[in-house]
């Protein structure tokens, strides 16, 4: 306030000394001087008459606000005189009139602030510096969730921190960007003349004079943030003395000048000049407008060039759209994140009108339901702006011609709204007008097809009758086709229709998705999904969105002219923007596009032994190449260490390799443990005793009871069963978990224990009598139905996995080389063997072709990189 | 289209279309808290060169595949340990199935 009173000073005594030296100059009879110095006058005068009106306007302001923070005071003091009084009843009554008060007392400090900001310019320093403090607060207390998170393990919530982190760090650096400009461009005017009639720079007006009062108007304007509606530009009170040439501004002459100052504010707002859009690419130079031709062929020869044209598509229009749009900023979706702090003042507003239950400043899905985040969102729309821009669009829309709506609304299906990540403003826009538009047209539409279908039926009515028609022919020829022409139309306007209606649903669905509404953004760990990001701004937008549809035009320029080299680098180049697009930090996703992930769908859910059995080998095989290859290099230390024990040097380095392979060693032995065998034993041996009761039951009339005889007897089969299955279970469990693997390869082969199967017998007596009757364990069968069938190989197998389990034991016993001991026990790294032989048992029992020659030289064609070759 | 694929949990033997490629899912594991899915595209079956990729879910039907390499190479140890543990398991079923075990 006291600047705009400073400047306001400072006008009048500037106007004061102009009026001073023009009086000079006319006595000194200098007239070329007193009518050039007296012609910038008016314009001051003017500064200086809107300046007194915003300081006026200001000052109402506050009084305003000093008359309404009194009157809550003062209501305030009532409701504690009533309790005091025990007068609950009036207190309650005055006390529901005071968050109303409050919500009006906000908005109005909201708009004096804004008032303030945009006539000095000065609020918004302060205001920087607020909002940057307080995101660096909340910076610190996500990094501190993040660590939390990552500690405890909770990989979701770490994702979910750590894209909410981004999103802080990525608004506080916009933020400080935006300072910089800020203070960058303080004072710094943009004037453009009417482009109607001038270009701009070099030309210079025949209207100078003109152009200098225009000037000089503007020159308080600011940048795109300021809105030209909160500056006073309606007409100007009378400009006394003002001189154009020597006679008199006329009230026309005056009324086009603010006409063309206005209008030029308007301008600026829309095109927003600072937006840095990126020029076309090496393509043929093409027009996106209409329709256009390129020609092809080189012109230096003399055959003649082709002329081919190109197609304006969905994304070409949209992009084209998007530049003409008014500019998305941040705040503009801010009512589409529930997690963005509010402006205090409208967050203090909320809360004291009760519908905010959490912490003053905040909407947090934890606190609140999601009824208040309802209720706040209409208020952030006014608040923000967002209703006006969403407006804005989609009157932008209207304005478009129908086939072009229709044409890129087609675009904009679902999975391109996945892919591009359109703002929801825009969505919402479009939505709106594609609305308003199958409104308009369907009953158009249904009007014709009714007609249409009047003319049908009274044709149809015709059938049979008369001279020409008979019950073969019931219609002539020209009523036959007639009919046909009639039916096709009805069905294509019927068609219409109906996709006017899905053109709306899909802008509504793929706006559902972006917005929090969406069910994967609201309510529990969730709502720190990537919504936040999918609302980028134009600033961050644009850049990408014309990049990716210039790649296009390459595309599309191909395609028209037959040449798929074209097309195909077109292509290229578009995936090619679509990941530079799509970068990822901290691990998630950060971009306007979301290509790098997508969505999969499941095809079938059958299981295909040969995939199955071909995958399982080409893994198993790599890992346990890897697994070796480590327990190798482990032993290659050791003896590197042992040839160069003089070395401290050398030897401290093997030392370090060594003890990284004996950790990644570690690790794989750790994933091989024997929980999944013992898992298996036992839920087997439930298996059995589930399959036994029930049999029980089937087998004697269903009744469950111990004075049931059959019942008692078959239950107790069942529990010998079940207990000579665990005992063989526990069989295998017994020893280490190599002795666990040969015992299996032993079963497989048949080398089974007679001795212990003896007993299995000898125990259950027939045990097929409770085997399976009635029972469906369907994983069970389709297991075994599944299953591989077993040939020597596969025991062996299980032979080689266990040497390789008990050579790799050994290694983890070993210690790291030093530069004093002796390595008594070398360990050959004599592995090849075995775990060639066992990939080797894997692949011949799934059936895989594998090359063994006599060189003992395995060749496999699958997933291992590298021959491997035994040692001599 | 999206609501089935959120739903499902065990993807084991499931065939998915992933960025143009039909790939089935041989094995499902976990690694450092975040699950996997150890995927071959099936149209190189037949060939020399089986390609194999490790999946993980980002949320309901979106995926996205690894492409470190150091947390490739750990993948394929650990992703080889649990095929492995899991033709172990299936033959021990059916060696029960058969009565020998």
């Amino acid at each position: 306030m006291e600047e705009l009173q400073r400047r306001a000073e400072e006008l009048r005594k500037e106007i004061v000394e102009l009026e001073a030296e023009v009086e000079n100059a006319n006595e000194n009879e200098d007239f070329q001087t007193a009518e050039l110095l007296s012609q910038s006058i008016p314009a001051k005068r003017m500064q200086l008459a809107q300046l007194e009106a915003q300081i006026k306007e200001i000052k109402d302001l506050d009084k305003e606000i000093e008359n309404l923070k009194k009157e809550i005071e003062r209501l305030e003091l009532e409701v504690e005189n009533a309790r005091e009084e025990e007068d609950f009843q009036t207190a309650e009554l005055i006390e529901q009139s005071i968050p109303s008060k409050r919500m009006r007392l906000a908005q109005l400090e909201n708009l004096s602030q804004d008032k303030l900001e945009v006539f000095t310019g000065e609020g918004k320093q302060t205001e920087f510096r607020i909002k940057e403090e307080k995101l660096k607060k909340e910076i610190e207390i996500a990094k501190a969730d993040l660590e939390k998170a990552s500690k405890e393990g909770r990989f979701n919530d770490e994702q979910a921190y750590a894209e909410y982190l981004e999103a802080l760090e990525s608004d506080l650096s916009d933020l400080l960007e935006e300072k910089g400009k800020q203070n960058k461009e303080k004072g710094k005017v943009i004037v453009k003349t009417n482009s109607a009639e001038t270009k701009p720079k070099t030309k210079k007006s025949t209207d100078e004079e003109k152009k200098k009062i225009i000037d000089d108007v503007t020159k308080q304007m600011k940048d795109e943030d300021r809105n030209y509606k909160n500056i006073n530009v309606n007409p100007v009170p009378d400009i006394p003395n003002v001189k154009l040439k020597g006679k008199d501004l006329t009230d026309e002459e005056k009324k086009k000048i603010i006409d063309d100052v206005t209008k030029q504010m308007k301008d600026e707002d829309r095109n927003y000049k600072n937006i840095n859009i990126n020029p076309v690419p090496d393509v043929p130079e093409v027009k996106l407008g209409e329709d256009v031709s390129i020609k092809k062929g080189n012109q230096q020869t003399d055959f003649k060039p082709e002329e081919v044209r190109l197609q304006r598509t969905g994304l070409q229009i949209f992009r084209q759209e998007f530049m003409d749009m008014p500019e998305i900023k941040k705040r503009h979706t801010i009512s589409e994140n529930p997690l963005l702090p509010l402006p205090g003042s409208v967050a203090l507003a909320l809360a004291t009108a009760g519908i905010l239950t959490g912490p003053v400043g905040w909407i947090g899905a934890g606190t609140v339901a999601a009824g208040s985040y309802f209720l706040a969102k209409p208020i952030l729309r006014a608040v923000t702006g967002e209703n006006k821009i969403v407006k804005a669009i989609t009157e932008q829309f209207n304005e478009m011609p129908v086939k072009d709506l229709k044409k890129m609304a087609d675009y904009l299906s679902e999975e391109n709204i996945i892919d591009l990540k359109p703002n929801a403003v825009v969505l919402k826009a479009l939505n709106r007008s594609l609305r308003s538009l199958a409104n308009r047209e369907n009953q158009k539409l249904e009007e014709t097809i009714a007609e249409m279908t009047q003319r049908r039926d009274k044709i149809l009515a015709k059938a049979g009758e008369g001279k020409d028609r008979n019950e073969h022919y019931p219609f002539t020829k020209e009523e036959e086709e007639e009919l046909k022409e009639l039916n096709e139309l009805i069905d294509i306007n019927r068609k219409e229709a109906e996709d006017n209606e899905l053109r709306s649903k899909n802008a509504r669905r793929g706006k559902d998705r972006i917005s929090a509404m969406y069910k994967g953004n609201v309510a529990g760990n969730k709502f720190l999904n990537v919504f936040n990001k999918r609302n980028s701004t134009t600033k961050e937008y644009m850049p990408a969105l014309n990049e990716y549809a210039n790649a296009e035009v390459m595309k599309i320029a191909g395609t028209a002219m037959n040449d798929p080299s074209v097309a195909a680098k077109g292509q290229a180049q578009m995936e090619e923007v679509g990941q530079k697009y799509t970068y990822k930090k901290f691990g998630l996703l950060r971009s306007p596009f979301n290509m790098k992930q997508s969505p999969a769908r499941i095809v079938s859910d059958q299981r295909d032994n040969t995939i199955r059995n071909v995958g399982v080998a080409a893994l198993a095989g790599a890992s346990l190449y890897r697994t070796v290859t480590n327990m190798n290099d482990m032993a290659e230390e050791l003896k590197n260490a042992q040839g160069n024990n003089k070395d401290v040097e050398k030897v401290n380095q093997f030392a370090d390799q060594f003890n990284q392979k004996k950790t990644d060693l570690g690790q794989s032995m750790d994933n091989v443990t024997d929980n999944d065998i013992q898992g298996t034993g036992n839920s087997i041996v439930n298996d059995t005793f589930n399959r036994g009761e029930v049999a029980a039951m089937r087998g004697n009339g269903g009744t469950v009871s111990h004075m049931n005889e059959g019942y008692v007897a078959d239950d107790q089969l069942t529990q010998q069963l079940g207990n000579a299955s665990a005992e063989k279970v526990n069989g295998i469990l017994n020893g280490g978990i190599s002795d666990k693997l040969r015992n299996i390869g032993k079963l497989i082969s048949g080398e089974e224990n007679a001795t212990v199967t003896q007993k299995l017998q000898d125990a259950v007596g027939d045990a097929h009598s409770v085997s399976g009757a009635g029972v469906d364990h369907a994983t069970q069968f389709a297991i075994h139905e599944n299953a591989v069938q077993y040939n020597q190989s596969h025991a062996d197998l299980y032979e080689h996995l266990a040497d390789v389990t008990d050579k790799a034991q050994e290694m983890m016993k070993l210690q790291p080389p030093t530069l004093r001991a002796k390595i008594i026990n070398f360990i050959k790294p004599d592995f090849i063997g075995p775990i060639a032989a066992a990939v080797t048992s894997l692949g011949s029992t799934i059936g895989l072709g594998i090359k063994r020659n006599s060189e003992q030289k395995v060749d496999i064609d699958i997933g291992i990189e590298d021959d491997i070759e035994e040692e001599k | 289209m999206g609501m089935k694929e959120s739903l499902v949990v065990d993807w084991k033997d499931k065939t998915i279309e992933y960025q143009g490629k039909t790939m089935y899912i041989v094995e499902q594991f976990e690694f450092e808290g975040r699950e996997y899915f150890y995927a071959v595209d099936v149209d190189t079956v037949e060939s020399k060169k089986l390609e194999v990729t490790f999946l993980y879910r980002i949320k309901d039907d979106v995926f996205a595949h690894v492409e470190d390499e150091k947390l490739y190479e750990q993948l394929i140890i650990t992703g080889g340990a649990k095929v492995i543990s899991a033709m172990i398991v299936e033959d021990i079923r059916k060696l029960k199935h058969e009565g020998k075990l």
